[in-house]
């Protein structure tokens, strides 16, 4: 299968553009994206993961290498087409004004807009559409801003989806969720993914999510990819230790049979010993 | 309910207000042309605005004309009109620049624009150049330069750095013009004060018409690329997730904004509250919607302008206050009542 997603050598770095390559955040990076499939994409904070989501969707542009999308270079694609194609789910906004959950959503459908700018009907019903997968339809006409973080979350997510995208980016998805929120979006992301055949790429810190969700995790540090592999690969005690420099007990969600992280804290560990 | 029938609700009610608002602005008008030392009734200003709409059309050369129609159509209607536009590219660019810089407390005097327009002017009034309005637009584009150059070191215009930037030129040229009147004569800072307090200027119908269609066409050209404005204010990533070539869109918006604040300004000096309340009160009504707001903003910026500079030019007729001191005068309290009525609306 040819890859919809392909990272070939990407450098990037905030301010200084020429500051030697051990300094840099992101360094040679290479990776490849299927079609179809959830990609999760994990590592230490600072690694960069959130500068992958901007130079993916074009928001910032690499200082070496080129991404492709299909056997186009990213580069070279109109800011309208990428948005298109991909889609991102942002942590959280800040609007300044008051603007309805519909006209949010409507706004996905920018890069569809006629000369005129207005929304045509067709527009409409994508919004509509969205509105009833996302479970927003009686949010419709509330304030933006007066919603609570799930929904709000929710709001953002339609609004991707009615961008129509082939790829959905998604940065720390559950960040700011309750568990009911978290499964919630996943499990409509998930559905909408298989149902359209979208890519999805996930950036977490939550390596439990990633083992429930994703066909595929690939490990970033020191601004390269690590390792990358299916979740019962990657989610290791080891490889864990060697990324977040922290030491864990992998086992698995009786469930799902998912690998699940759980952490050895220092409470736990004197606890132990005391017992003994 | 679908969300189009939502929407189209919306939109039936915006269209049914700008009519509403355009007989407002008529309305207007025409009390505004009837007041003044020299009563003229309102069917006597239609009937001379008919008279000179036909003979405009039909009739070549100008005949003898009574006090009444000097007063209408060399004296207030021009006035009328200058203050309509100014009020229009006034509101217009506050509500384009709280969108641009996710600012409700925007305005169109903060990125330094106008105060660059008012320094050139100053020098103008000082050495008793004739050219004041060249001197202001040169000044406004020059201080627009300036900020933008400043901003957009780190490689793109962010809206922190913009504000920034525009403060600190806002700042410098604020003591600049204090300098200049210090030094000036007594008879040219009598004129530079009354002018930085903004006034309404009566101006020949040629310089007019001309000002009408740089104000109109800048509008036409802001609400037709209005979406963008909403993009803009989700946040510069955001829009660019969007879709939206942000960079080109903030070079855009800057050009136009500094053409209509270097025109309210050169004409009219610094009249002050109009850019920041009207946005809201639009907002208010209509939504943030930019596509909505920016005619409307429009419509009512005209309307409070007239009103504004009909009651500085009748208060203390015969002579005048300026209008500046009216708008803020005014504006200030009906800010706070607004903001304590709707604070959900001001965020």
């Amino acid at each position: 299968m040819k890859p919809i997603i392909r990272v070939e050598r990407v450098g990037f770095n905030y301010g200084l553009r020429n500051v030697s390559s051990e300094s840099c955040l992101l360094d040679n990076l290479t990776f490849q994206v299927l079609p179809g499939e959830i990609l999760g994409i994990i590592g230490p904070n600072g690694c960069g993961k959130s500068t992958l989501i901007n130079l993916l969707s074009k928001v910032l542009t690499p200082h070496a290498g080129e991404i492709f999308i299909h056997a186009q270079a990213l580069a070279k694609m109109k800011q309208q087409d990428v948005a298109r194609a991909i889609a991102v789910l942002p942590q959280d906004i800040s609007v300044s004004f008051h603007y309805s959950v519909e006209e949010m959503v409507l706004m996905g459908r920018a890069p569809y807009r006629n000369r005129l700018g207005w929304e045509t009907n067709a527009d409409y019903e994508v919004a509509e559409e969205v509105l009833d997968l996302t479970c927003m339809r009686d949010f419709a006409e509330r304030w933006f801003l007066e919603l609570s973080g799930g929904e709000r979350c929710r709001a953002l997510l339609a609004r991707a989806l009615a961008q129509r995208p082939e790829i959905l980016l998604l940065d720390e998805p559950t960040a700011n969720l309750d568990l009911q929120y978290q499964t919630q979006i996943l499990d409509m992301i998930a559905g909408f993914a298989r149902k359209h055949g979208s890519t999805v790429c996930i950036v977490t810190h939550d390596l439990n999510l990633v083992g429930e969700y994703c066909d595929r995790v690939a490990v970033l540090k020191d601004g390269r990819v690590y390792r990358e592999g299916s979740p019962a690969e990657i989610i290791q005690a080891k490889t864990i230790a060697d990324v977040y420099n922290t030491q864990v007990h992998v086992g698995t969600n009786p469930h799902s049979g998912a690998p699940h992280v759980f952490l050895k804290s220092d409470r736990a560990e004197q606890t132990l010993r005391s017992g003994d | 309910m679908g969300v189009g029938g939502f929407h189209a609700q919306r939109i039936s009610r915006w269209r049914w207000g700008m009519i509403g608002l355009l007989c407002l602005m008529g309305l207007v008008a025409l009390g505004a042309m009837c007041m003044g030392t020299v009563r003229v009734s309102v069917i006597e200003v239609i009937h001379i605005l008919w008279q000179a709409i036909l003979q405009s059309l039909w009739v070549e050369g100008i005949e003898t004309m009574s006090t009444n129609e000097i007063v209408v159509l060399e004296l207030r209607g021009p006035r009328v009109l200058m203050a309509m536009l100014v009020g229009m590219a006034l509101a217009v660019t506050g509500a384009t620049f709280q969108s641009m810089l996710r600012n409700p407390l925007a305005d169109p005097y903060l990125l330094g624009i106008a105060s660059g327009a008012a320094c050139g002017a100053v020098i103008a009034l000082m050495l008793g150049w004739p050219l004041l309005p060249l001197a202001a637009f040169a000044g406004a584009l020059l201080s627009a330069a300036i900020v933008v150059s400043i901003a957009h070191r780190s490689g793109s215009m962010h809206p922190h750095t913009l504000v920034l930037a525009g403060v600190v030129v806002n700042a410098f040229l604020a003591s600049v013009i204090a300098v200049l009147i210090v030094f000036s004569s007594a008879d040219a800072t009598r004129g530079i004060v009354f002018w930085l307090m903004g006034n309404v200027s009566t101006q020949r119908l040629a310089i007019l018409s001309m000002i009408a269609i740089c104000v109109i066409g800048s509008m036409a050209l802001l609400f037709w690329k209005a979406r963008n404005l909403d993009l803009l204010a989700q946040g510069e990533s955001v829009a660019k997730q969007l879709g939206l070539e942000v960079e080109g869109y903030k070079w855009f918006l800057l050009v136009i904004t500094s053409l209509l604040i270097g025109i309210a300004v050169a004409y009219n000096g610094l009249i002050g509250f109009v850019g920041l309340i009207v946005p809201h009160i639009g907002r208010f009504l209509f939504g943030a919607d930019n596509r909505f707001l920016i005619p409307v903003a429009a419509l009512i910026g005209a309307i409070v302008m007239t009103v504004a500079d009909t009651i500085a030019r009748t208060i203390i007729a015969p002579s005048e206050l300026p209008v500046g001191a009216i708008t803020a005068l005014a504006g200030g309290p009906f800010f706070l009542l607004l903001l304590r009525r709707a604070r959900h609306s001001f965020t």
